[in-house]
């Protein structure tokens, strides 16, 4: 009895798709547009966190230690700000090292480099470069760096300069997420609106239908299960649509995103390919459930007599 | 004696000042054939629709086969539609299924087997003269046939009772006196038949009770009744 319902639901769901084929059309576009101007949210949104993530690891600070500066010094300070929680990573910059470097950078500009000759000992001191966990993070290590009894060994304490670079970067990348953020809501909310109404119509053009259904007695439950099934098969029909057409997109404007960003940048169709389960079984799942609750919502008015 | 239609006192008012029924009273014996005439606005339709589930009464009790339906739930209206076979004047078909399907969706809904339905169908669909229009849409067939193919569907789970509402009022009256030949060969079959119409000719040839309803109110009840208004 039971496998004799299931067949029958997925009989008259099957049923009224193919027989009101330009019905369905019309809907399975619409939730291919809706879906693709989510995947294209969240594309965008992979990009700028891509871009924004690659400048925040690209900003450090480097600390110019003294020349006269003791490498037992520098160590020990090196120690303390790795105690830091905020510290992600440190490198130092031998003085030596820190020449040698000099002097190949500027191995083509004689005045400089018969300027080295004659000096008797390395000017330069020690570098150390600290990497933040995050953008945010720099303020307070600043705020160590700038204590007054490192002043000693630190050739230049004022990071004020850089403190407002880093600052604006953060600015812009927190900016950027609330952006992105409240944009995703709003097209989402759009989308949610677009795919709700249609649905609704969908089932508005099948209310004499589903008068009749009822008065030859049949149940609420007969009449909702094939529509409600027919809700899950537009949206997998739908992001079928997507997932073939999104690929080949994807390739195609690669090249541009690449051009614009920069080597390296990333590979969308990559970050599709990798995160597929999730983006798409998401989208699937979000979709057959608010094709499932506005199928339900339009028949209970329609189921009522 | 125990009837199969019992109406007591009912009444419709849809406001103060709108009554589509006042206190009506109503007796069918189980394998009549009722006649229920009146003018455009007299209360057929809605003592139909109540008969069916489709609206309350206002006040009074309605009993069908000793259920009392007066205050039935949503849920109990699936069990009582399929005791009472509806016959429409528009025909009320499913578009997109044949001929074959409308009539098979009566018995599905009441979670028959695939067997029983096609041993049924068939079966209903000769009675009413359709066999080799299984595969037709409803588009592809004439009112007439529509009709029969709606009496085919309401008698598919052999219903008690058959309630006819205006079911020739779309046809010409070669393909009306079929329709209400089809009727009187259910009701000798033994399914008491309600018939609504504004048919004077066909009222008068039955020979059967006729019910004349008149501002909401039964004017006349006569058991081998003329379309007198």
């Amino acid at each position: 009895m039971y496998l004799l319902s299931l067949y029958r639901i997925f009989k008259f769901a099957l049923q009224n798709f193919g027989r009101n084929i330009w019905l369905s059309i019309v809907t399975v576009t619409i939730i291919v547009m809706s879906l693709f101007v989510m995947t294209m949210l969240i594309a965008i949104n992979v990009v700028v966190q891509d871009t924004i993530t690659n400048l925040e690891n690209k900003v450090d600070v480097s600390v110019y230690f003294k020349p006269e500066t003791t490498s037992e010094d520098v160590a020990q300070i090196k120690e303390n700000i790795e105690k830091l929680s905020t510290v992600s990573e440190t490198v130092l910059i031998t003085k030596s090292e820190a020449l040698d470097s000099f002097k190949n950078r500027y191995e083509n500009n004689p005045i400089i480099k018969q300027s080295l000759d004659e000096l008797a000992v390395n000017p330069l001191g020690d570098i150390l470069v600290i990497k933040a966990k995050n953008v945010s993070d720099y303020k307070s290590i600043l705020a160590v760096l700038s204590q007054e009894e490192l002043s000693q060994y630190i050739q230049e304490s004022d990071f004020s300069d850089f403190d407002k670079i880093i600052s604006r970067i953060s600015d812009v990348s927190e900016k950027t997420n609330k952006i992105g953020i409240i944009v995703s809501l709003i097209f989402i909310g759009i989308m949610i609106l677009v795919v709700f109404n249609t649905i609704r119509m969908a089932i508005y053009t099948h209310r004499e239908e589903i008068s009749i259904m009822r008065l030859v007695g049949a149940s609420s439950r007969f009449i909702r299960s094939p529509f409600l099934l027919e809700g899950v098969l537009y949206a997998l029909i739908s992001i079928v649509v997507v997932v073939a057409t999104l690929f080949p997109i994807l390739n195609a404007i690669q090249p541009f995103i690449g051009s614009f960003f920069g080597e390296g940048s990333l590979n969308l169709s990559q970050y599709f390919q990798d995160n597929f389960w999730l983006v798409f079984g998401s989208e699937f799942i979000l979709i057959s459930i608010l094709n499932i609750i506005s199928s339900a919502l339009a028949l209970r008015k329609y189921t009522k007599i | 004696m125990s009837y199969i239609i019992e109406l007591k006192n009912i009444s419709r008012h849809y406001s103060p000042s709108v009554r589509a029924l006042h206190k009506v009273s109503l007796q069918v014996k189980p394998g009549e054939f009722v006649s229920i005439v009146g003018q455009s606005g007299t209360g057929k339709t809605t003592l139909l629709r109540l008969l069916i589930g489709e609206e309350r009464p206002t006040s009074g009790r309605i009993i069908i086969g000793g259920w009392d339906i007066t205050d039935i739930r949503i849920s109990e209206l699936p069990l009582l539609r399929k005791q009472i076979g509806v016959v429409f004047q528009d025909f009320k078909l499913l578009p997109k299924k044949t001929v074959f399907e409308n009539v098979a969706f009566a018995l599905e809904v009441s979670g028959a087997t695939l067997s029983k339905i096609h041993r049924i169908v068939p079966q209903v669909l000769k009675i009413v003269g359709l066999d080799g229009k299984e595969d037709k849409f409803p588009h592809q067939l004439s009112g007439g046939e529509k009709q029969r193919v709606v009496i085919a569907r309401s008698l598919s789970h052999k219903p008690k009772i058959l309630i006819a509402d205006e079911p020739t009022g779309n046809l010409d009256s070669i393909n009306a006196q079929g329709i209400v030949t089809l009727l009187q060969k259910i009701n000798s079959l033994g399914t008491t038949v309600l018939l609504v119409t504004h048919d004077r000719e066909i009222v008068n040839n039955l020979g059967k009770r006729v019910v004349v309803l008149e501002g909401g109110k039964i004017v006349s009840d006569k058991a081998k009744g003329k379309y007198r208004l």
